[in-house]
């Protein structure tokens, strides 16, 4: 169990700066989770970690250690990589005990400890199988196994889940958090897949251009995010974005997109005071735009406006409809019971308590 | 069922590839021939030599087996061909797997120079390899023959071995060296038992190129008592032998080549890394 901390960490690969001073703790225990599109840079931070990166500038700490020189073989942690990176003429049992076999422990003990992680991970009757004669989700599992079986300080996990179909990733996903909760240990997760990020972790690192974008509990990211890169990135749908205007009437700040006018909550109105008549962009998420009839909130002029729809795709609990307002499209998620149809006019609601309002040149939510 | 209509172009093609097949087999056909044919097959006083011997015979192969001097000639072309394939891996397998995980500047100027002993004819090259063998005291000895031999291949076993090296993938490296393994652990313990079926075939390699290999060997053992098979061959036809008693020989060394050719083709289709990633 371990600690490890990044204090304004540079990366350079030749002329590509592609870490630019990150800095990020991660506690003991915790569960924490780099997402971002491919190329951010979350594999490079991984890879730090595990020593296969050199640190061009500042210090990576492995529990208050500085570890920056430190080989990989020395840093006891374990590595799940996106390929396995299975021994191809050893058994599971030789994989999962290889690490052991290494670090010199006794022949019975090592035996202990590869049954157990074979009981963990559920390998029974595998042990004599060459990673050749297993299935995907197998070769997951015993790179899981051979990496935990060390009982590493941290657990770095490299998109373990990508090369699995649709279904076997659902079950790894929920194996991997009882795994967790049961040993507590901490782990570092890498994915590009933000809902993958979001149900396994504790804290998330949202990663952009080699910078760290915001760092939070999954909740907080997704119900108060940052900045624009964030909002847009973590959500499923995506979040609609709106170029708009602040205005003024009767004394209340609006909202001006799309030929509407909708009011700012209160509690945003102060904040939003210094970007009167100025650009920016408004940000709701599908799910916070109800049909007018079916709306958690109690429908007003200041936050509803007709929209014509354009496309309904039922998803079964709910319905994902585009719409379409002055040559504006979006998306909300609406309830199947509204029946709407293509080329109908509909009159939906803004939950703006849960909308966003971004600087157009910093990208910061103003609200935030 | 309906048959597939064979087109012209197609029958065309059948035939030129059979005609080229027979070309090819031709040279082969006739040095089994008289391998087996009896004297009289061979001389015929004047008649056309018959397409099959009139009485095949194994006699050839028997004298063979129990002739000394072959039966030494062989053991030291096996000996010298067994030392290369040694020598040359250890030197060459390490160096291929330097080249593919440690890129750095001018490493293709590096792999160019180490085939380039191989851009001269050799009967150029070994004038300075003998010159060099007597100073060392090298000439007339097994292992001056498979040190030669060894220069030789090695070219080849680092260029095998570096194509063998790019397919296992880096993260089993890294992997091996992230659960506390050293890079020489990994090398020997992970890398080196992926590449073996590759490094087999590049084992193979070195034994047939060190097997036939004549200008190498007869320049460094002609004035001596020890042969290879293909400078005991020259030898032997210095002193105009039996047709069928050379044909006989160039079997017996062409046998190991034909077995080992297949073996390799084997070994080339075996998935070394499958399973390792998917």
């Amino acid at each position: 169990m371990a600690t490890v901390k990044f204090e304004q960490v540079f990366k350079r690969f030749g002329r590509n700066l592609v870490i630019k001073n990150l800095n990020l703790i991660i506690k003991d225990g915790e569960f924490v989770t780099l997402v971002g599109p491919s190329g951010c840079g979350k594999t490079t931070t991984l890879r730090m970690v595990a020593g296969l990166e050199d640190i061009t500038s500042g210090k990576l700490y492995i529990d208050d250690i500085i570890a920056n020189d430190v080989p990989p073989q020395k840093r006891g942690l374990a590595m799940v990589f996106q390929s396995y990176a299975l021994f191809p003429h050893m058994t599971v049992a030789e994989n999962i005990g290889f690490g052991l076999k290494i670090k010199k422990y006794r022949k019975d003990e090592i035996i202990k400890k590869i049954k157990w992680a074979i009981e963990l991970l559920n390998l029974d009757g595998l042990e004599e199988r060459l990673p050749r004669e297993l299935s995907g989700g197998q070769r997951q599992r015993v790179a899981l196994a051979r990496a935990l079986v060390l009982e590493p300080k941290v657990l770095l996990l490299d998109e373990p889940l990508s090369n699995l179909d649709a279904k076997l990733r659902l079950k790894m996903r929920a194996e991997l958090k009882r795994i967790h909760r049961k040993l507590r240990s901490t782990v570092i997760y890498v994915t590009h897949d933000q809902v993958e990020a979001m149900s396994l972790s504790d804290k998330v690192a949202i990663m952009n251009e080699g910078s760290i974008f915001q760092v939070g509990r999954p909740t907080d990211v997704y119900n108060l995010p940052e900045n624009l890169f964030v909002a847009g990135f973590i959500g499923s749908p995506t979040m609609n974005f709106f170029d708009a205007k602040i205005i003024k009437k009767d004394e209340k700040l609006f909202i001006e997109f799309a030929g509407a006018k909708l009011l700012i909550p209160k509690r945003y109105q102060k904040k939003c005071a210094n970007y009167l008549n100025k650009d920016v962009i408004f940000g709701i998420r599908p799910e916070n735009i109800y049909e007018k009839r079916f709306s958690k909130i109690k429908s007003v002029k200041e936050n509803t406006m007709d929209v014509i729809v354009d496309v309904v795709e039922p998803l079964g609990d709910r319905d994902m409809v585009e719409v379409t307002k002055e040559g504006i499209e979006f998306s909300c998620l609406l309830e199947p019971e509204a029946k709407v149809k293509p080329d109908e006019l509909i009159k939906v609601v803004f939950d703006l308590s849960k909308s966003h309002i971004f600087d157009k040149d910093t990208k910061k939510n103003i609200i935030y | 069922m309906k048959l597939k209509r064979i087109n012209t172009s197609e029958i065309i093609w059948l035939i030129g590839i059979i005609i080229m097949i027979l070309i090819i087999l031709f040279p082969i056909f006739v040095m089994f021939k008289y391998s087996i044919s009896d004297r009289a097959s061979v001389v015929t006083g004047g008649k056309p030599i018959p397409l099959w011997p009139y009485h095949p015979t194994i006699e050839q192969f028997k004298t063979l087996v129990t002739t000394d001097r072959f039966i030494s000639a062989a053991l030291c072309s096996i000996e010298v061909a067994l030392t290369s394939v040694i020598i040359s891996l250890i030197i060459g397998t390490p160096a291929a797997y330097a080249l593919v995980r440690y890129r750095f500047p001018g490493i293709m100027v590096l792999a160019t120079l180490l085939i380039s002993v191989r851009l001269f004819p050799d009967i150029v090259s070994v004038v300075p390899v003998v010159e060099i063998f007597i100073k060392l005291r090298l000439i007339n000895t097994k292992i001056g023959v498979a040190l030669a031999h060894s220069l030789l291949s090695i070219p080849y076993v680092i260029f095998i071995a570096m194509g063998v090296f790019e397919t296992i993938p880096k993260d089993l490296d890294e992997q091996a060296q992230i659960m506390g393994a050293s890079k020489l652990y990994s090398f020997v313990r992970v890398i080196l038992p992926v590449a073996l079926p590759g490094l087999a075939a590049a084992a193979i390699y070195v034994f047939l190129l060190s097997w036939d290999e004549f200008i190498f060997a007869y320049f460094i053992l002609a004035f001596g008592n020890l042969s290879t098979l293909p400078v005991m061959l020259q030898k032997i036809l210095s002193w105009t032998p039996q047709h069928n008693l050379l044909a006989a020989i160039s079997v017996m060394l062409s046998i190991p080549v034909i077995i080992f050719t297949f073996i390799v083709q084997k070994y080339m289709r075996a998935g070394a890394t499958a399973g390792a990633v998917k």
